[in-house]
């Protein structure tokens, strides 16, 4: 990408404090910054070496679209996991209770 | 409580699932689906975009030409794991709660206002050191065996380009990683499954967690829960790469 960059420092004299009208007018809404955010990376990866095909924007969809097989095919056997592994220190802490209470 | 399925069950993972399925029937497998469905795809969106940023920033911090080596790949993962953390423990803490409990609460939403209620919002992020605990190491296992489990396939079909391994390759590489990783966030897992579960004021932190559990079940008990977990880390896992690949070439388009 070879956008060039100029940066023009204000004359004291032709420089006019902008109105607030202006600046509110100038701020671009606060809901599209986390997307302009990944389009910056994706833009910037040809400078690290990576293909355009490495965007970070298509590895967050393509994320989420591998993040819904995830639950469909494995929530069954993650039910098992968080029962099993829960079970025995909640019967023990039931118990403590329990005791604690005659 | 919900005991269903264990309590009648020989133990084993297939006897459970068996059980689990005659007492609570398909709805019950998919107990406290919803809080997945809604935070894991958006965690695994924010997992896959972390891991390209991460790339991006070893890249940055150490150029090298070419692709990244194994162990910057690790970093990058490891990296990963530390924006999903936000959504992944509050998640995490509801889907637990609803797993264990689920007679008590009438859903996800139910469940996230009772424990708001309760504790507010430190107790809806409750685990959210053991949360980062398991998935920075579990990241970085995850995406390393993946990377590494293809570029061995690649290696040994003498394959140039990852676009051209083979579906069954794919799956197989994903399963591996996701064995991989449950391999090595096990014992943080069940700290924090316990932690997040638990009634309000049985533990004093995630130390009191891990102090108790050495105390009252030893060492072996950090390792409850391995057998489901590995038997679903494999398919589950594999599916998630493959998906994940396969949307990617459809997004090949964005290019």
């Amino acid at each position: 990408m070879t956008t060039k960059e100029t940066y023009a420092m204000p004359n004291d004299e032709q420089y006019e404090m902008p109105t607030e009208q202006a600046v509110a007018k100038k701020r671009k809404p606060r809901s599209l910054l986390f997307v302009r955010f990944m389009f910056v990376f994706s833009s910037a990866s040809n400078t690290f070496g990576h293909s355009a095909a490495d965007s970070a924007l298509k590895s967050f969809l393509s994320g989420g679209v591998g993040g819904i097989c995830v639950v469909v095919v494995g929530h069954p056997l993650d039910l098992i996991k968080v029962r099993v592994s829960t079970l025995a220190a909640l019967l023990r802490g039931y118990q403590r209770m329990d005791r604690s209470q005659c | 409580m919900q005991t269903g399925g264990i309590a009648g069950a020989s133990g084993s993972v297939l006897g459970i699932f068996a059980n689990t399925f005659r007492t609570e029937g398909m709805r019950g497998l998919y107990r406290g689906v919803s809080a997945p469905l809604l935070a894991v795809s958006p965690i695994f969106a924010i997992s896959f975009w972390g891991y390209d940023i991460g790339q991006r920033l070893v890249q940055y911090v150490q150029p090298s030409p070419g692709d990244l080596s194994l162990t910057q790949k690790c970093v990058a993962g490891g990296l990963s794991a530390i924006p999903t953390t936000a959504i992944m423990a509050p998640s995490e803490r509801i889907k637990c709660l609803l797993q264990t409990n689920g007679d008590k609460y009438k859903g996800m939403k139910d469940c996230a206002t009772a424990i708001y209620r309760e504790g507010g919002f430190a107790s809806l992020f409750r685990g959210t050191g053991a949360t980062l605990l398991r998935d920075v190491p579990g990241s970085m296992a995850w995406f390393g065996t993946y990377e590494a489990v293809k570029m061995g396939m690649m290696k040994a079909q003498g394959i140039e380009d990852t676009s051209q391994l083979s579906p069954s390759a794919v799956l197989t590489a994903g399963g591996l990683a996701g064995m991989a990783c449950w391999v090595i966030s096990i014992p943080a897992d069940v700290l924090k499954s316990r932690y997040q579960t638990a009634p309000e004021g049985m533990y004093r932190g995630l130390g009191d967690v891990y102090k108790k559990l050495m105390a009252e079940e030893g060492a072996g008990a950090l390792f409850t829960g391995i057998r489901p977990a590995l038997i679903r880390a494999f398919p589950a896992n594999a599916a998630c790469f493959f998906g994940m690949e396969v949307a990617r070439k459809v997004f090949s388009f964005m290019d």
